[in-house]
């Protein structure tokens, strides 16, 4: 005790120096906004984190080249798969004048906006009429389907997304072709309801299910989710509740879908409508 | 001049400077824009006008909370009292070195007066410059900032000292 005394004594104005500049850098740094940006950001440096996120933009810098590169190749190749399955898909005694003329072209596009907390979601992509994307055209992407464009102007569109509750869509099993329309309850992000479904039609679980094609906006057999369980039974007819092969919430890479005949099939919709 | 006698007139002499730090001088350092940033420094000549009787350590103390009432007027938390602490190890250091061979008269006090004009021009400016170099040092925070911490430095230090000599006169302490 009496050395501590002493030591105090002469290291006392030492002491009581870095005590008190103690204190004010630490007012310093918790009182104000700018000095603790400062601080905080040379701990980082420290230990190396802002090195590492700077490598990373970077990388994220080179890598958006490549992507859309990348993007390119792939619109390129969902077209010919599209267009092969169309002609292995024709009876073969079908004479075909024009099996080179592509039924949909692909749009590719980021998501650059999303929600999917919302009882009706939206997503925003950076495509737009400019690019081609027009009101009603479907968007996928590589897992499956994920929304109909419903805004757009010259460089972005609106995008209702399948978390929508305003959203229906055909669809039908891969396996038995039964079809109904796929909705969502708004209850869970992962899960989308396959509704309409008659008692006597039996859907194994772990089935796939598929757009349908029955409508001009998405292709046929673009893949939606699997059955996981019957979610209703109203006695005439089920539900299924369907597990999405895409996660919403980490949308990024979409494409939208543009149906190349939709014109020619809208003009005869529209001779019915006017007779 | 007894103690409570002295403590009453420091406190008046203290806020004395503080109100002129406060209520007239932040207005000129918001106005100025040119050049450099200019703050300009009163207050600080109340802890170099302390006796030498009171232990660097009790000094340091007034100073922090001195400088500490100057931040809570002015919005800046700790940065005038991180300052002030700093001036205060630097006026133990300056008058170590400045003692005469005979040592300290008990009643001395570092003003010009008792030092001399020069000594105390001398004493003064070492502790201002201090005090403005760990401000801005504080203020800015990073040493990326270097030249504009010197810039502003520089002309707050030459125009503070301008001020501090003629105020020096008037709050000069008798004893």
């Amino acid at each position: 005790m009496r050395r501590l005394l002493s030591l105090l004594r002469k290291y006392g104005t030492a002491v009581t120096f870095l005590a008190l500049q103690g204190i004010s850098v630490y007012l310093i740094v918790m009182k104000n906004s700018e000095q603790k940006a400062i601080f905080v950001s040379s701990i980082k440096r420290v230990f190396g984190d802002v090195h590492e996120v700077a490598d990373r933009l970077y990388d994220i810098k080179d890598s958006r080249k490549q992507q859309e590169e990348l993007r390119a190749s792939v619109e390129e190749l969902k077209e010919q798969v599209f267009l092969l399955q169309q002609r292995v898909a024709l009876p073969s005694d079908t004479l075909q004048q024009d099996t080179s003329m592509a039924l949909y072209t692909f749009i590719g596009a980021r998501v650059i906006k999303n929600s999917v907390d919302l009882q009706h979601n939206f997503f925003t992509i950076d495509r737009g009429t400019r690019d081609g994307v027009q009101k009603h055209m479907g968007v996928i992407t590589n897992d499956g389907v994920v929304g109909i464009v419903r805004e757009v102007n010259s460089k972005y569109a609106l995008v209702m997304s399948v978390l929508n509750r305003s959203f229906i869509l055909s669809a039908r099993s891969k396996k038995s072709g039964q079809f109904g329309p796929v909705v969502w309850t708004g209850e869970d992000e992962r899960y989308v309801t396959l509704t309409d479904i008659p008692q006597h039609v039996r859907l194994n679980l772990a089935d796939t299910i598929q757009t349908s094609g029955y409508s001009s906006i998405f292709p046929k057999g673009v893949d939606i989710g699997t059955i996981v369980e019957v979610k209703e039974d109203n006695g005439a007819s089920k539900k299924y509740s369907v597990k999405l092969f895409e996660d919403m919430r980490g949308l990024e890479h979409v494409y939208v879908v543009n149906y190349v005949d939709k014109d020619k099939i809208e003009e005869l919709e529209k001779l019915l409508a006017d007779e | 001049m007894n103690n409570q006698q002295f403590v009453y007139t420091s406190l008046l002499r203290f806020m004395g400077l503080a109100a002129i730090q406060v209520l007239l001088l932040r207005q000129f350092a918001l106005n100025s824009g040119f050049m450099a940033s200019i703050y300009v420094f009163v207050y600080p000549l109340f802890v170099f006008l302390l006796p030498r009787r009171i232990p660097s350590w009790i000094v340091m103390i007034i100073a922090f909370f001195c400088g500490l009432t100057i931040d809570i007027f002015s919005d800046s938390m700790g940065v005038h009292a991180s300052a002030s602490v700093m001036s205060a190890l630097a006026r133990s250091i300056v008058l170590y070195y400045l003692e005469p061979s005979g040592g300290y008269n008990e009643s001395f006090v570092p003003n010009s007066r008792q030092m001399g004009f020069t000594q105390f021009l001398v004493y003064v400016s070492i502790l201002l410059f201090v005090h403005v170099l760990w401000f801005f040092s504080m203020e800015i925070f990073t040493p990326v900032y270097i030249v504009d911490i010197l810039k502003n430095t520089i002309f707050s230090f030459l125009i503070s000292l301008v001020l501090i000599l003629p105020i020096q006169l008037i709050f000069n302490p008798r004893d």
